[in-house]
């Protein structure tokens, strides 16, 4: 008589934990930026009652989501620098389109095939979210696409256009450092700012 | 301001046909897909100019729709191609392999 | 809004989505007459997003002038702008990495090549091959 019922109260109090286990990976943050997207896709973003109501429904469908598919949590986190975020952004349209401009330009030269190269880069911070970032800043730039990425030692593999000899593969990488570095100042943590400048001052006592 | 319309309508209409060619010629599997993908990007080109042109919002989904679509394609093919690929040769990345070969293999089964 | 404002932003509009069709064109070009897969894929990827991007401000600036959908459709114009920023990227790495590994590059067309030494290092040892290839 007694057997089933502790064992119904076992299995419960192991649903509890699961709940909360579960619970306990939900990521304010991103939540709050599926609530965004959600919203945007309802364009709930103007003076209207049903607004307050997409909001509340947009956020409890984002924690149900990360609740079933729960994703790891950013290490070490980031950190948004606002005026640096912004010239980060800036920086990457302006490189989007000179690269755009000088893609044009090898792809109208007449004359034989266009070279590239293959360039290994080194990341100088050791954050996975900067690591993506600069990748994903990579691949939108034209004119570099990303070959390879590897996760325990950080180094990117890019792909360059029109890098024909050495000296322009090592202008490629230190256009990517420079990548890097924007990223970094716009939204790295402290830490990830300290390891960068230390790097930086360290190239510049041995140059 | 109409001629200009004209002219938006007319290179994306030259764009889409280089990628059909591109998409005819091949050579293997890869460049197909990322000609389509090419020809994607025409394309909602092409559905933001119409909306432009009739200022018409109600397009616009669309774009949304196909901006994603397009990810899931290029990437299941890419990954049907290096599922094949590794299936016969279980020596570790196969970066050697000559180019020709792999041609010859999709040539016969596309 | 005034009607000469209107114009003006007519103008931009026009010009941004000029540029996005040309973009396109020089893509289109650039398909046909690059040599091999990666360098194709460079082509292919400036009207995926800045071509892209300059559409979507086109279309804003068209619709923005209409009071009654004006503002809210531009909702829409970012998400489509954000997908293809996060999308393109991943999908363009997916198939450059297949392109390379199946050999789709042409050898002789390259300067210089440093995946290409890893990759010979990690056949050797073995074991850096095992958490490079998938």
């Amino acid at each position: 008589m007694n057997e089933p019922q502790t064992k119904k109260k076992v299995r419960k109090k192991l649903r509890v934990r699961a709940v909360r286990s579960r619970l306990g990976k939900v990521q304010i943050p991103v939540a709050l930026g599926m609530t965004v997207v959600w919203m945007l896709l309802f364009n709930a973003f103007q003076p209207r009652p049903e607004s307050l109501g997409l909001a509340v429904l947009g956020f409890l469908v984002s924690l149900a989501i990360m609740m079933v598919f729960p994703l790891p949590p950013i290490v070490p986190g980031f950190r948004f620098w606002p005026v640096q975020g912004v010239y980060m952004l800036l920086y990457i349209l302006g490189k989007m389109f000179a690269a755009s401009i000088e893609v044009s330009s090898w792809v109208l030269r007449p004359g034989p095939p266009v070279k590239s190269s293959v360039i290994a880069v080194r990341m100088r911070t050791d954050s996975d979210l900067i690591m993506v970032c600069v990748a994903i800043a990579t691949s939108i730039i034209p004119g570099s696409v990303i070959v390879e990425a590897s996760q325990p030692e950080h180094v990117l593999y890019v792909h360059v256009l029109g890098a024909r000899n050495q000296e322009e593969a090592a202008k490629a990488k230190k256009d990517v450092h420079a990548l890097e570095e924007r990223i970094a100042r716009g939204i790295g943590t402290r830490e990830n700012i300290a390891d960068l400048e230390a790097v930086l001052a360290s190239e510049r006592g041995s140059v | 301001m109409n001629t200009l319309w004209i002219i938006i309508a007319v290179l994306l209409a030259v764009a889409a046909l280089m990628s059909m060619v591109r998409l005819l010629l091949g050579p293997s599997i890869l460049d197909r897909a990322l000609s389509v993908d090419a020809l994607l990007a025409f394309s909602l080109t092409g559905l933001g100019a119409y909306a432009a042109f009739n200022r018409d919002p109600t397009v616009l989904p669309t774009l949304l729709v196909l901006s994603l679509l397009g990810f899931v394609g290029s990437v299941s093919i890419a990954k049907f191609v290096a599922r094949r690929t590794e299936s016969h040769d279980d020596e570790g990345p196969s970066v050697f392999r000559l180019a020709e070969d792999t041609v010859e293999e999709e040539g016969k089964t596309s | 809004m005034s009607e000469e404002f209107v114009q003006i932003l007519d103008w931009i509009a026009i010009l941004c989505l000029l540029a996005g069709a040309l973009l396109s064109l020089i893509a289109g070009i650039g398909l046909l007459r690059f040599p091999d897969l990666l360098s194709r894929m460079h082509a292919a990827s400036k009207p995926q997003v800045l071509g892209l991007l300059l559409v979507l401000v086109g279309i804003g600036l068209r619709i923005l002038p209409q009071e009654e959908t004006g503002v809210f459709s531009a909702g829409t114009l970012v998400l489509v702008g954000l997908f293809q920023v996060v999308t393109v990227p991943v999908a363009g790495h997916i198939v450059a990495r297949v392109g390379y590994r199946t050999g789709r590059i042409r050898r002789d067309l390259l300067g210089t090549d440093e995946l290409a030494d890893r990759l010979e290092s990690d056949r050797f040892t073995k074991s850096g091959a095992e958490n490079n290839v998938s």
